[in-house]
Protein backbone atom coordinates (compact mmCIF):
# COMPACT_ATOMS: atom_id res chain seq x y z
CA UNK A 1 0.00 0.00 0.00
CA UNK A 2 1.69 3.70 -0.99
CA UNK A 3 1.90 6.30 1.50
CA UNK A 4 -0.95 8.63 -0.01
CA UNK A 5 -3.39 5.38 0.07
CA UNK A 6 -2.63 5.13 3.66
CA UNK A 7 -3.76 8.87 3.70
CA UNK A 8 -6.78 8.43 2.05
CA UNK A 9 -7.88 5.51 4.48
CA UNK A 10 -7.76 7.97 6.98
CA UNK A 11 -9.73 10.88 5.39
CA UNK A 12 -13.47 8.82 6.88
CA UNK A 13 -12.33 9.73 10.31
CA UNK A 14 -11.33 12.69 10.07
CA UNK A 15 -14.59 14.11 10.80
CA UNK A 16 -14.27 12.17 14.54
CA UNK A 17 -10.76 12.25 14.96
CA UNK A 18 -9.68 15.66 13.46
CA UNK A 19 -6.52 15.47 11.43
CA UNK A 20 -4.47 13.96 13.90
CA UNK A 21 -1.78 11.16 14.06
CA UNK A 22 -4.42 9.24 16.20
CA UNK A 23 -6.81 9.41 12.88
CA UNK A 24 -4.02 7.98 10.60
CA UNK A 25 -3.09 5.83 13.68
CA UNK A 26 -6.78 4.61 13.74
CA UNK A 27 -7.11 4.25 10.25
CA UNK A 28 -4.48 1.94 9.46
CA UNK A 29 -3.52 0.05 12.52
CA UNK A 30 0.33 2.02 12.50
CA UNK A 31 2.43 2.51 15.48
CA UNK A 32 3.28 5.85 16.09
CA UNK A 33 6.93 4.97 14.87
CA UNK A 34 5.18 3.80 11.67
CA UNK A 35 3.73 7.04 11.48
CA UNK A 36 6.96 9.12 11.90
CA UNK A 37 8.47 6.80 8.71
CA UNK A 38 6.47 7.86 6.59
CA UNK A 39 4.90 11.24 6.94
CA UNK A 40 7.24 13.63 9.64
CA UNK A 41 7.55 13.94 13.57
CA UNK A 42 4.98 15.59 15.42
CA UNK A 43 2.39 18.08 13.46
CA UNK A 44 4.57 17.09 10.14
CA UNK A 45 2.45 14.12 9.68
CA UNK A 46 -1.09 15.70 10.20
CA UNK A 47 0.44 18.92 8.09
CA UNK A 48 0.88 16.00 5.25
CA UNK A 49 -2.37 15.06 6.21
CA UNK A 50 -4.36 17.89 5.83
CA UNK A 51 -1.90 18.71 2.32
CA UNK A 52 -3.63 15.30 1.18
CA UNK A 53 -6.85 15.90 2.15
CA UNK A 54 -6.64 19.54 0.22
CA UNK A 55 -5.58 18.18 -2.79
CA UNK A 56 -8.43 14.90 -2.71
CA UNK A 57 -10.63 18.35 -2.89
CA UNK A 58 -9.42 20.02 -5.64
CA UNK A 59 -10.20 16.57 -7.41
CA UNK A 60 -13.38 16.64 -6.19
CA UNK A 61 -14.14 20.13 -7.65
CA UNK A 62 -15.27 18.48 -11.78
CA UNK A 63 -17.66 15.79 -10.01
CA UNK A 64 -16.62 14.18 -13.17
CA UNK A 65 -17.73 16.50 -15.74
CA UNK A 66 -14.29 17.87 -18.48
CA UNK A 67 -14.11 21.60 -20.02
CA UNK A 68 -16.22 22.35 -22.40
CA UNK A 69 -14.07 21.06 -26.02
CA UNK A 70 -15.49 23.97 -27.73
CA UNK A 71 -14.14 27.60 -27.47
CA UNK A 72 -15.64 29.46 -24.93
CA UNK A 73 -18.76 29.09 -23.46
CA UNK A 74 -21.67 31.68 -23.17
CA UNK A 75 -21.16 33.51 -20.42
CA UNK A 76 -24.46 32.24 -18.28
CA UNK A 77 -23.74 28.61 -19.05
CA UNK A 78 -19.73 29.76 -17.92
CA UNK A 79 -21.04 31.41 -14.52
CA UNK A 80 -23.49 28.47 -13.80
CA UNK A 81 -20.62 25.97 -14.10
CA UNK A 82 -18.38 28.47 -12.44
CA UNK A 83 -21.22 28.52 -9.01
CA UNK A 84 -21.90 24.55 -9.77
CA UNK A 85 -18.18 23.83 -8.76
CA UNK A 86 -16.81 25.84 -6.10
CA UNK A 87 -20.45 25.16 -4.76
CA UNK A 88 -18.91 21.07 -5.09
CA UNK A 89 -16.47 22.22 -2.99
CA UNK A 90 -17.83 23.83 -0.29
CA UNK A 91 -19.91 20.82 -0.15
CA UNK A 92 -16.56 18.57 0.08
CA UNK A 93 -15.60 20.80 3.50
CA UNK A 94 -19.11 20.12 5.71
CA UNK A 95 -18.58 16.61 7.43
CA UNK A 96 -14.88 18.33 9.00
CA UNK A 97 -15.83 21.93 9.25
CA UNK A 98 -15.36 21.79 12.81
CA UNK A 99 -11.38 20.98 11.90
CA UNK A 100 -10.52 23.27 9.49
CA UNK A 101 -9.43 26.27 11.56
CA UNK A 102 -6.68 24.58 13.49
CA UNK A 103 -5.97 22.39 9.89
CA UNK A 104 -5.64 25.88 7.98
CA UNK A 105 -4.27 27.18 11.40
CA UNK A 106 -1.26 24.08 11.39
CA UNK A 107 -0.38 25.09 7.57
CA UNK A 108 0.18 28.75 8.33
CA UNK A 109 2.71 28.12 11.21
CA UNK A 110 5.04 25.63 9.49
CA UNK A 111 7.78 27.96 9.41
CA UNK A 112 9.49 29.23 13.02
CA UNK A 113 10.38 32.43 11.68
CA UNK A 114 6.81 34.02 10.66
CA UNK A 115 4.03 33.87 13.21
CA UNK A 116 1.99 33.12 9.92
CA UNK A 117 2.37 32.42 6.89
CA UNK A 118 -0.34 33.43 4.54
CA UNK A 119 0.69 31.80 1.36
CA UNK A 120 -0.35 28.14 2.13
CA UNK A 121 -3.86 29.61 2.22
CA UNK A 122 -3.26 32.05 -0.41
CA UNK A 123 -2.08 28.92 -2.54
CA UNK A 124 -5.42 26.45 -1.34
CA UNK A 125 -7.79 29.14 -2.91
CA UNK A 126 -5.88 30.22 -6.03
CA UNK A 127 -5.67 26.21 -6.31
CA UNK A 128 -9.47 25.62 -6.36
CA UNK A 129 -10.09 28.65 -8.12
CA UNK A 130 -7.82 27.37 -11.06
CA UNK A 131 -9.28 24.07 -10.94
CA UNK A 132 -12.91 25.72 -11.41
CA UNK A 133 -12.45 28.00 -14.11
CA UNK A 134 -10.52 25.34 -16.01
CA UNK A 135 -13.59 22.77 -15.82
CA UNK A 136 -16.06 26.08 -16.85
CA UNK A 137 -14.19 26.31 -19.64
CA UNK A 138 -12.02 29.81 -18.82
CA UNK A 139 -9.89 30.99 -21.62
CA UNK A 140 -8.53 33.83 -20.39
CA UNK A 141 -5.29 34.68 -21.43
CA UNK A 142 -1.96 36.74 -19.98
CA UNK A 143 -2.80 39.44 -17.26
CA UNK A 144 -6.69 38.52 -17.34
CA UNK A 145 -5.63 34.73 -16.49
CA UNK A 146 -4.46 35.80 -13.26
CA UNK A 147 -6.81 38.57 -12.22
CA UNK A 148 -9.90 36.32 -13.06
CA UNK A 149 -7.90 34.10 -10.72
CA UNK A 150 -7.19 36.27 -8.20
CA UNK A 151 -10.26 37.41 -8.42
CA UNK A 152 -12.41 34.11 -7.60
CA UNK A 153 -10.02 32.82 -5.13
CA UNK A 154 -10.92 35.65 -2.97
CA UNK A 155 -14.22 35.00 -3.42
CA UNK A 156 -13.93 31.49 -2.44
CA UNK A 157 -11.87 32.27 0.41
CA UNK A 158 -14.49 34.77 1.77
CA UNK A 159 -17.22 31.85 1.34
CA UNK A 160 -15.18 29.29 2.90
CA UNK A 161 -14.37 31.04 6.54
CA UNK A 162 -18.26 32.45 6.25
CA UNK A 163 -19.23 29.11 5.65
CA UNK A 164 -17.47 27.73 9.04
CA UNK A 165 -18.95 30.72 10.82
CA UNK A 166 -22.49 29.60 8.97
CA UNK A 167 -22.72 26.87 7.08
CA UNK A 168 -26.66 26.89 6.08
CA UNK A 169 -25.93 30.30 4.36
CA UNK A 170 -22.55 29.75 2.71
CA UNK A 171 -23.56 28.81 -0.63
CA UNK A 172 -25.61 32.03 -0.78
CA UNK A 173 -23.03 33.69 0.21
CA UNK A 174 -20.77 32.28 -2.41
CA UNK A 175 -23.28 33.22 -5.48
CA UNK A 176 -23.23 36.81 -4.47
CA UNK A 177 -20.02 36.88 -4.31
CA UNK A 178 -19.42 35.63 -7.28
CA UNK A 179 -22.04 37.70 -8.63
CA UNK A 180 -19.93 40.28 -7.67
CA UNK A 181 -16.31 39.03 -8.60
CA UNK A 182 -16.74 40.33 -12.49
CA UNK A 183 -16.51 43.70 -10.42
CA UNK A 184 -12.75 42.71 -8.79
CA UNK A 185 -11.76 41.06 -11.63
CA UNK A 186 -12.00 44.37 -13.66
CA UNK A 187 -10.27 46.41 -10.76
CA UNK A 188 -7.15 43.35 -9.96
CA UNK A 189 -6.91 43.78 -14.20
CA UNK A 190 -7.09 48.05 -13.79
CA UNK A 191 -4.58 47.92 -10.63
CA UNK A 192 -2.35 45.21 -12.71
CA UNK A 193 -2.93 47.67 -15.94
CA UNK A 194 -1.88 50.83 -13.67
CA UNK A 195 0.86 49.35 -12.13
CA UNK A 196 2.61 48.83 -15.91
CA UNK A 197 2.49 52.05 -16.85
CA UNK A 198 3.68 53.59 -13.77
CA UNK A 199 6.90 51.08 -14.09
CA UNK A 200 7.31 52.09 -17.61
CA UNK A 201 7.00 55.58 -16.84
CA UNK A 202 10.04 55.32 -13.81
CA UNK A 203 12.26 53.29 -16.36
CA UNK A 204 12.12 56.43 -18.63
CA UNK A 205 12.70 59.00 -15.84
CA UNK A 206 15.78 56.48 -14.31
CA UNK A 207 16.71 55.67 -18.10
CA UNK A 208 17.11 59.93 -18.94
CA UNK A 209 19.05 60.08 -15.83
CA UNK A 210 21.64 57.91 -17.60
CA UNK A 211 21.58 55.83 -14.13
CA UNK A 212 20.63 52.87 -17.00
CA UNK A 213 21.66 52.23 -20.70
CA UNK B 1 19.51 -0.81 -12.16
CA UNK B 2 21.02 -3.50 -13.77
CA UNK B 3 24.69 -2.30 -12.78
CA UNK B 4 23.21 -1.93 -9.06
CA UNK B 5 22.03 -5.45 -9.40
CA UNK B 6 25.21 -6.90 -10.68
CA UNK B 7 27.32 -4.83 -8.21
CA UNK B 8 25.12 -5.78 -5.00
CA UNK B 9 24.07 -9.51 -6.14
CA UNK B 10 26.26 -11.30 -8.50
CA UNK B 11 28.36 -10.50 -11.53
CA UNK B 12 28.27 -13.43 -13.46
CA UNK B 13 25.48 -16.14 -12.99
CA UNK B 14 26.62 -19.79 -12.75
CA UNK B 15 25.80 -21.96 -15.51
CA UNK B 16 24.02 -24.89 -14.00
CA UNK B 17 24.89 -27.21 -17.07
CA UNK B 18 28.64 -26.62 -16.98
CA UNK B 19 30.02 -28.04 -14.27
CA UNK B 20 33.21 -26.14 -13.49
CA UNK B 21 30.97 -23.04 -13.41
CA UNK B 22 33.02 -20.19 -11.77
CA UNK B 23 30.68 -19.15 -8.11
CA UNK B 24 29.43 -16.46 -7.99
CA UNK B 25 30.92 -12.89 -7.27
CA UNK B 26 30.55 -9.94 -4.89
CA UNK B 27 32.45 -7.00 -3.79
CA UNK B 28 34.60 -7.08 -0.66
CA UNK B 29 35.44 -3.08 -0.31
CA UNK B 30 36.82 -2.64 -3.88
CA UNK B 31 37.99 -6.06 -4.43
CA UNK B 32 36.08 -8.74 -6.14
CA UNK B 33 35.62 -12.06 -4.07
CA UNK B 34 33.62 -15.18 -4.25
CA UNK B 35 30.23 -14.43 -2.72
CA UNK B 36 30.63 -17.75 -0.37
CA UNK B 37 34.16 -16.17 0.93
CA UNK B 38 32.66 -12.74 1.92
CA UNK B 39 30.61 -14.18 5.03
CA UNK B 40 34.28 -14.85 6.85
CA UNK B 41 36.22 -12.18 5.21
CA UNK B 42 33.43 -10.03 6.93
CA UNK B 43 33.78 -12.00 10.04
CA UNK B 44 37.22 -11.26 9.86
CA UNK B 45 37.33 -7.72 10.06
CA UNK B 46 34.92 -7.45 12.51
CA UNK B 47 36.67 -10.03 15.27
CA UNK B 48 40.10 -8.52 14.97
CA UNK B 49 38.15 -4.96 15.41
CA UNK B 50 35.81 -5.75 17.81
CA UNK B 51 38.16 -4.68 20.95
CA UNK B 52 38.46 -1.39 20.19
CA UNK B 53 35.59 -0.64 18.02
CA UNK B 54 34.16 2.07 19.95
CA UNK B 55 37.41 3.21 19.96
CA UNK B 56 37.90 3.64 16.29
CA UNK B 57 34.57 4.92 15.83
CA UNK B 58 35.44 7.88 17.96
CA UNK B 59 38.96 8.27 16.33
CA UNK B 60 37.55 8.11 12.63
CA UNK B 61 33.95 10.20 13.17
CA UNK B 62 35.84 12.70 15.86
CA UNK B 63 33.11 11.36 18.30
CA UNK B 64 30.30 12.03 15.34
CA UNK B 65 28.50 8.84 15.25
CA UNK B 66 27.29 9.18 18.68
CA UNK B 67 25.06 12.33 17.74
CA UNK B 68 23.79 10.09 14.80
CA UNK B 69 22.94 7.46 16.80
CA UNK B 70 21.17 9.90 19.20
CA UNK B 71 19.34 11.30 16.31
CA UNK B 72 18.25 7.79 14.67
CA UNK B 73 16.59 6.47 18.37
CA UNK B 74 15.56 9.64 18.82
CA UNK B 75 13.18 10.06 15.07
CA UNK B 76 12.53 6.49 16.27
CA UNK B 77 10.92 7.26 19.53
CA UNK B 78 10.53 3.79 21.39
CA UNK B 79 7.83 3.71 23.87
CA UNK B 80 5.76 6.96 23.18
CA UNK B 81 2.84 4.55 22.45
CA UNK B 82 3.43 1.92 24.96
CA UNK B 83 6.38 -0.93 25.16
CA UNK B 84 7.77 -2.20 21.44
CA UNK B 85 9.58 -5.79 20.70
CA UNK B 86 12.80 -4.42 18.75
CA UNK B 87 15.49 -6.22 16.47
CA UNK B 88 18.82 -4.92 15.97
CA UNK B 89 20.43 -6.48 13.66
CA UNK B 90 24.43 -6.51 13.22
CA UNK B 91 23.73 -4.76 16.71
CA UNK B 92 26.73 -6.50 18.11
CA UNK B 93 28.45 -3.63 20.57
CA UNK B 94 24.94 -2.80 22.01
CA UNK B 95 24.96 0.93 20.84
CA UNK B 96 21.63 1.10 19.79
CA UNK B 97 19.84 -1.43 21.72
CA UNK B 98 20.92 0.14 24.93
CA UNK B 99 20.00 3.98 23.29
CA UNK B 100 16.32 2.43 22.84
CA UNK B 101 16.16 0.94 25.72
CA UNK B 102 17.27 4.28 27.73
CA UNK B 103 15.30 6.44 25.69
CA UNK B 104 12.00 4.56 26.38
CA UNK B 105 13.11 4.32 30.18
CA UNK B 106 14.17 8.07 30.74
CA UNK B 107 11.18 9.78 28.46
CA UNK B 108 8.30 7.57 29.01
CA UNK B 109 8.91 5.38 32.13
CA UNK B 110 9.26 2.27 29.84
CA UNK B 111 10.37 -0.62 31.63
CA UNK B 112 8.68 -3.29 29.44
CA UNK B 113 9.89 -2.22 25.72
CA UNK B 114 12.68 -5.21 24.88
CA UNK B 115 15.53 -4.83 22.52
CA UNK B 116 16.90 -8.74 20.72
CA UNK B 117 20.53 -8.10 19.88
CA UNK B 118 21.52 -9.81 17.12
CA UNK B 119 24.82 -10.08 15.06
CA UNK B 120 26.32 -12.75 12.49
CA UNK B 121 29.96 -12.29 14.69
CA UNK B 122 30.04 -14.08 18.23
CA UNK B 123 32.87 -11.86 19.19
CA UNK B 124 30.64 -8.23 18.55
CA UNK B 125 28.08 -9.78 20.96
CA UNK B 126 30.33 -10.33 23.49
CA UNK B 127 31.56 -7.01 23.60
CA UNK B 128 27.97 -5.98 24.19
CA UNK B 129 27.21 -8.51 26.50
CA UNK B 130 30.02 -6.89 28.72
CA UNK B 131 28.98 -3.55 28.47
CA UNK B 132 25.23 -4.51 29.13
CA UNK B 133 26.54 -6.09 32.07
CA UNK B 134 27.65 -2.54 33.24
CA UNK B 135 24.19 -1.57 33.07
CA UNK B 136 20.94 -2.48 35.15
CA UNK B 137 19.38 -4.26 32.06
CA UNK B 138 21.47 -6.83 33.09
CA UNK B 139 19.73 -10.43 33.50
CA UNK B 140 16.46 -8.55 33.02
CA UNK B 141 13.79 -9.80 29.94
CA UNK B 142 14.78 -6.06 28.45
CA UNK B 143 17.57 -7.22 26.22
CA UNK B 144 19.09 -10.51 24.78
CA UNK B 145 21.95 -11.81 22.12
CA UNK B 146 21.38 -13.95 19.51
CA UNK B 147 24.05 -14.79 16.73
CA UNK B 148 22.16 -15.05 13.71
CA UNK B 149 22.96 -14.35 9.72
CA UNK B 150 20.65 -11.24 8.89
CA UNK B 151 19.95 -12.97 5.52
CA UNK B 152 18.84 -16.15 7.02
CA UNK B 153 16.64 -15.87 10.18
CA UNK B 154 15.95 -19.10 11.77
CA UNK B 155 12.19 -18.92 11.81
CA UNK B 156 12.00 -20.76 15.50
CA UNK B 157 13.63 -17.71 16.83
CA UNK B 158 12.64 -15.21 14.67
CA UNK B 159 8.77 -16.46 13.92
CA UNK B 160 6.64 -13.92 11.18
CA UNK B 161 5.53 -11.09 12.38
CA UNK B 162 6.92 -10.93 15.83
CA UNK B 163 8.94 -7.65 15.99
CA UNK B 164 7.40 -3.87 16.05
CA UNK B 165 10.86 -2.29 15.36
CA UNK B 166 13.77 -3.74 13.12
CA UNK B 167 16.80 -1.67 13.57
CA UNK B 168 20.21 -2.12 11.23
CA UNK B 169 23.42 0.63 12.24
CA UNK B 170 26.18 0.69 10.01
CA UNK B 171 25.56 -3.31 9.44
CA UNK B 172 23.64 -3.70 6.31
CA UNK B 173 26.95 -2.81 3.83
CA UNK B 174 28.38 -5.75 5.21
CA UNK B 175 26.16 -7.83 4.19
CA UNK B 176 26.78 -10.34 1.22
CA UNK B 177 22.95 -9.86 -0.23
CA UNK B 178 21.19 -6.13 1.09
CA UNK B 179 17.91 -7.56 -0.82
CA UNK B 180 17.89 -10.49 1.58
CA UNK B 181 18.54 -9.12 4.45
CA UNK B 182 15.59 -6.47 3.30
CA UNK B 183 13.30 -9.28 2.82
CA UNK B 184 14.05 -11.00 5.97
CA UNK B 185 13.44 -7.56 8.01
CA UNK B 186 10.26 -8.02 6.08
CA UNK B 187 8.86 -11.00 7.06
CA UNK B 188 9.70 -10.78 11.09
CA UNK B 189 7.80 -7.26 11.12
CA UNK B 190 4.43 -7.53 12.10
CA UNK B 191 2.15 -5.47 9.97
CA UNK B 192 2.24 -1.67 10.26
CA UNK B 193 6.02 -2.31 11.85
CA UNK B 194 8.85 -0.20 11.09
CA UNK B 195 12.17 -0.74 9.36
CA UNK B 196 14.93 1.73 10.09
CA UNK B 197 18.57 2.38 8.74
CA UNK B 198 21.20 3.75 9.52
CA UNK B 199 24.05 3.67 6.82
CA UNK B 200 26.46 5.77 5.25
CA UNK B 201 24.99 7.09 2.29
CA UNK B 202 26.33 9.53 -0.52
CA UNK B 203 27.34 13.05 -0.32
CA UNK B 204 25.49 15.22 -3.00
CA UNK B 205 27.92 18.33 -1.96
CA UNK B 206 30.98 18.19 -4.42
CA UNK B 207 33.18 20.50 -1.88
CA UNK B 208 32.38 18.06 1.04
CA UNK B 209 32.67 15.17 -0.82
CA UNK B 210 35.99 16.28 -1.78
CA UNK B 211 36.96 16.50 1.62
CA UNK B 212 35.18 13.43 2.79
CA UNK B 213 37.06 11.56 0.58
CA UNK B 214 40.14 12.58 1.25
CA UNK B 215 39.97 12.26 5.20
CA UNK B 216 38.41 8.60 4.05
CA UNK B 217 41.22 7.27 2.25
CA UNK B 218 43.96 9.15 4.07
CA UNK B 219 42.88 9.32 7.53
CA UNK B 220 41.01 6.48 8.94
CA UNK B 221 43.06 3.79 7.52
CA UNK B 222 45.91 5.44 9.31
CA UNK B 223 44.48 5.62 12.43
CA UNK B 224 43.55 2.12 12.05
CA UNK B 225 47.32 1.18 12.03
CA UNK B 226 47.91 3.24 14.74
CA UNK B 227 45.13 2.60 17.07
CA UNK B 228 44.25 -0.84 16.33
CA UNK B 229 47.81 -2.18 14.24
CA UNK B 230 45.40 -3.17 11.94
CA UNK B 231 45.27 -0.81 8.66
CA UNK B 232 43.57 -3.67 6.07
CA UNK B 233 40.29 -3.97 7.97
CA UNK B 234 39.89 -0.01 8.23
CA UNK B 235 40.55 0.07 4.63
CA UNK B 236 37.97 -2.33 4.23
CA UNK B 237 35.57 -0.29 6.01
CA UNK B 238 35.94 2.55 4.30
CA UNK B 239 35.57 1.25 0.40
CA UNK B 240 32.69 -0.69 2.14
CA UNK B 241 31.13 2.71 2.43
CA UNK B 242 31.75 3.49 -0.96
CA UNK B 243 30.27 0.39 -2.67
CA UNK B 244 27.15 1.18 -0.90
CA UNK B 245 24.10 2.17 -3.37
CA UNK B 246 23.18 5.64 -3.01
CA UNK B 247 19.93 6.98 -0.86
CA UNK B 248 17.37 6.54 -4.02
CA UNK B 249 18.74 3.14 -5.14
CA UNK B 250 18.52 1.74 -1.45
CA UNK B 251 14.77 3.40 -1.11
CA UNK B 252 13.65 2.21 -4.48
CA UNK B 253 15.43 -1.54 -2.52
CA UNK B 254 13.62 -1.48 0.16
CA UNK B 255 10.42 -0.56 -1.85
CA UNK B 256 11.25 -3.86 -3.70
CA UNK B 257 10.58 -5.86 -0.41
CA UNK B 258 7.36 -4.73 0.52
CA UNK B 259 8.03 -1.78 2.78
CA UNK B 260 5.89 1.47 1.96
CA UNK B 261 8.26 4.42 2.54
CA UNK B 262 8.16 7.88 1.70
CA UNK B 263 8.53 9.91 -1.49
CA UNK B 264 12.72 9.85 -3.13
CA UNK B 265 13.43 12.86 -0.94
CA UNK B 266 15.40 13.53 2.27
CA UNK B 267 13.50 15.34 4.95
CA UNK B 268 10.34 14.74 6.81
CA UNK B 269 7.85 12.46 4.75
CA UNK B 270 10.89 11.46 2.68
CA UNK B 271 12.50 7.99 2.32
CA UNK B 272 15.17 8.77 4.48
CA UNK B 273 16.66 11.62 6.07
CA UNK B 274 20.42 12.77 5.62
CA UNK B 275 22.55 13.80 8.46
CA UNK B 276 26.06 15.94 7.93
CA UNK B 277 25.37 16.35 4.00
CA UNK B 278 24.21 12.88 3.41
CA UNK B 279 27.27 11.49 5.18
CA UNK B 280 24.85 9.20 7.10
CA UNK B 281 21.34 8.47 6.36
CA UNK B 282 18.44 7.10 8.00
CA UNK B 283 16.33 4.59 5.43
CA UNK B 284 12.87 4.28 7.07
CA UNK B 285 10.00 1.16 5.81
CA UNK B 286 6.82 0.42 6.82
CA UNK B 287 5.15 -2.95 6.40
CA UNK B 288 1.75 -1.57 5.27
Amino acid sequence: MSASAILRKAFPLIPTHGFTRTCIAEASALSDTAITALFGRDEEAERVLVNTWLTEGVQSISGGAEPPTSSAPPPAAFHAQLKDSLGRRLKYNEPVLKHLPDAFAMLGTQTPVIPYDPRPAFEHAFRIADEALHISGDTSLGPQWYARRTAVALAYSAAELHQIQSPDTAAGFLSRLLDDAKELEVAVGSVGEFAGFAYDGWKGIIKAQGVLH
Amino acid sequence: MRTVSARFNSTTTPNPSNENSRPAQTHFGFRTVDENAKEDLVKGVFSSVAPKYDLMNDAMSMGIHRLWKDDFVSLLNPGRRGPIKILDMAGGTGDIALRMLDHAREKYADRDTSVLVSDINPDMLKEGMRRVRQTMYHNTPQIGFQVANAQELDPDIFPDNSFDLYTIAFGIRNCTSIPDVIKEAHRVLKPGGTFACLEFGKVDNPLLSQLYEVYSFSVIPMLGSILASDRESYQYLVESIRRFPSQPVFAQMIRDAGFTTGQDFSGQGGAWRDLWGGIASVHLGVKA
